[in-house]
């Protein structure tokens, strides 16, 4: 039995999508700084979904844990994912180069800002692109990276080269390309 | 800002796209991370989430231990597994999440992880027959519902072929807890496998091999370890008698359609790609390879045929699949080949130093430790009394 189409013209004219579309919300990052954005792109972000439903956005949308500059970089990925006619293969090629050039710290502050607005796509990215970075990398390389000061003594040191020697070897040179 | 400083939840999920290696040196970066890289729960959601990629492992005469990489082609690195080479392997039962169940000489058996070099002896079986007047074999595999790496013996006394029906006792090990019991006896007929003509001729020529290596190797698929074996109906017809590591119960496959019932008991059983398979030698050298597509499903089998007949040597078994498209074997003259199934052709393989290689199987890279018994007790006992069979036992207890 065919079913019954309640909506025959299709999705495209769903008035509450183009609702979305036209309609733009305002995010307010941590030092002040005010960027708009469409609603559709805006909801991608399933924490600022939430706020635009529970209607507690009252035209602005603070964002107290993100800087402008992260927030600049979050929207530009969220415009690019809510454009019209993007396929997935430009949209994949756009992560790509999106988060490739980016420098450790900067990866840390997107990772940290896709985590608290949970857009999983870009967390997934970002995460990606860190874990190539820290692919057998030295010991050294990732502790300097990530500020990471060592609690063992020189012996437990010795030793924990002794028991992991299978991981030590074929390190990769630190340059971090 | 530290890398510490990020939720742990992000922290864990960037660990887990790490390779092994990495994982290794993440461990030494402080003690933190070493602990949180070492949990069961994290060296499992690495292991499902790694792409399986699956590497060979072989013994050769050398008796040191090659290990692989990725794809094989020509040029393929084989290593050497340090601390390993001093062994003399005689038999590799199998693997499971790259963990291997491996046989020395003097028949102990050890638990290998060949990436972390972790090597754990599992304990003798104070069940075990005595070695001279029985034959065993060997499994080794994961119960899911117990969270348990489990290796099976099956064994049963030589009584010089007078007695076909002879009873095949099940002794299970329990790695998690490291106690071995005996659960009930086979319902089917194992000692049929020594009676093939090869290794009844064998079996004159070399005791040796006929306690080590003749007796095939439990092959583990889908939760359960599987043997060919006779049933004790009438007739005797051949069956795939499947080992439930979770109800330790034995249980029946469906076999392919229009195989010989009264033969196939000779053919070998074996895992490639994750798939059960079944080979058999045709009279002129080239084998049949029964793939299991589908677990327990009898119209999933799949055939193909490796046409390898020459006058030199014979097919042992199929080791590895190379994606689909080539298979790597073990000769009757103990040496690789590797069998291009598109063009119908076979080279030969080098290992490493030489060309022979005694045994070997294919594992995945994991960082599961071989090492899991609960040290929950000081003292343990060994052997746990199942209460059907309390009289065929007698409890050892030792110190630990």
């Amino acid at each position: 039995m065919a079913r019954k189409n309640r909506n025959p013209v299709g999705k495209n004219v769903d008035p509450e999508a183009q609702k979305k579309k036209t309609r733009t919300l305002t995010l307010k990052s941590s030092d002040g700084q005010e960027f708009s954005i469409s609603e559709s792109a805006a909801v991608l972000s399933i924490a600022i979904e939430n706020m635009v439903e529970d209607d507690c956005a009252g035209g602005v949308i603070p964002l107290p844990l993100v800087d402008g500059g992260t927030l600049a970089r979050v929207i530009t990925y969220l415009n690019k994912h809510a454009e019209d006619g993007a396929s997935d293969e430009e949209k994949r090629k756009f992560d790509e180069e999106f988060v490739s050039g980016m420098e450790m710290g900067v990866l840390f502050d997107v990772v940290l800002a896709a985590n608290y607005l949970d857009i999983r796509g870009l967390l997934r990215e970002v995460r990606r692109r860190i874990a190539d970075r820290m692919k057998n990398k030295s010991v050294e390389w990732v502790r300097k990276t990530f500020h990471i000061e060592s609690d063992f003594t020189p012996e437990e040191e010795e030793q924990m080269k002794k028991e992991f020697a299978w991981a030590w070897e074929g390190v990769d040179s630190d340059v971090d390309d | 800002m530290e890398l510490g400083d990020l939720p742990q939840e992000i922290l864990i999920d960037i660990f887990l796209l790490l390779p092994l290696k990495s994982i290794g040196k993440c461990r030494c970066l402080a003690k933190s991370y070493r602990q949180q890289l070492s949990t069961p729960n994290f060296i499992k959601s690495h292991l499902s989430r790694n792409t399986h990629q699956e590497n060979l492992l072989l013994v050769t005469p050398f008796d040191t231990i090659y290990s692989i990489i990725p794809t094989i082609k020509d040029d393929t690195i084989w290593k050497k597994l340090p601390g390993l080479d001093l062994c003399n392997w005689t038999e590799v039962v199998g693997s499971c999440d790259g963990l291997i169940l491996m046989v020395l000489e003097e028949f102990e058996k050890f638990l290998v992880n060949p990436i972390t070099l972790q090597m754990v002896k599992v304990p003798k079986s104070p069940l075990a027959l005595k070695r001279k007047k029985s034959f065993r074999m060997h499994g080794f595999g994961y119960d899911s519902s117990s969270d348990d790496y489990k290796v099976v013996t099956l064994s049963y006394y030589d009584t010089d072929n007078e007695h076909r029906s002879n009873d095949t006792f099940v002794d299970v090990y329990s790695v998690k807890r490291g106690v071995w019991k005996r659960v009930e006896r086979s319902p089917y007929d194992h000692s049929v496998l020594q009676l093939s003509p090869w290794d009844y001729f064998n079996r004159e020529l070399s005791q040796q091999a006929m306690f080590s290596k003749t007796l095939s190797p439990g092959a583990f698929v889908n939760g359960a370890i599987h043997w060919l074996a006779r049933s004790r109906k009438p007739g005797s017809p051949s069956v795939i008698a499947a080992f439930n590591l979770t109800e330790e119960v034995f249980d029946e496959i469906p076999v392919p359609g229009g195989v010989d019932v009264q033969m196939f008991v000779f053919n070998k059983l074996v895992v490639l790609g994750g798939c059960l398979c079944m080979t058999h030698t045709r009279e002129n050298g080239s084998i049949d390879v029964w793939t299991m597509k589908e677990y327990g499903l009898k119209e999933s089998w799949a055939k193909f045929n490796i046409h390898a007949a020459n006058d030199v040597w014979d097919i042992f078994k199929p080791l590895y699949l190379i994606r689909d498209e080539e298979v790597v074997l073990v000769t009757e003259v103990e040496t690789l080949v590797v069998y291009n199934r598109r063009e119908g052709t076979l080279r030969d393989m080098v290992v490493g130093e030489g060309r022979v290689v005694d045994d070997g199987c294919t594992f995945v890279g994991s960082l599961v430790s071989p090492a899991h018994i609960a040290p929950e007790s000081k003292t343990r006992s060994l052997v746990e009394v199942e209460s059907k069979t309390p009289s065929l036992v007698k409890v050892k207890t030792e110190k630990v």
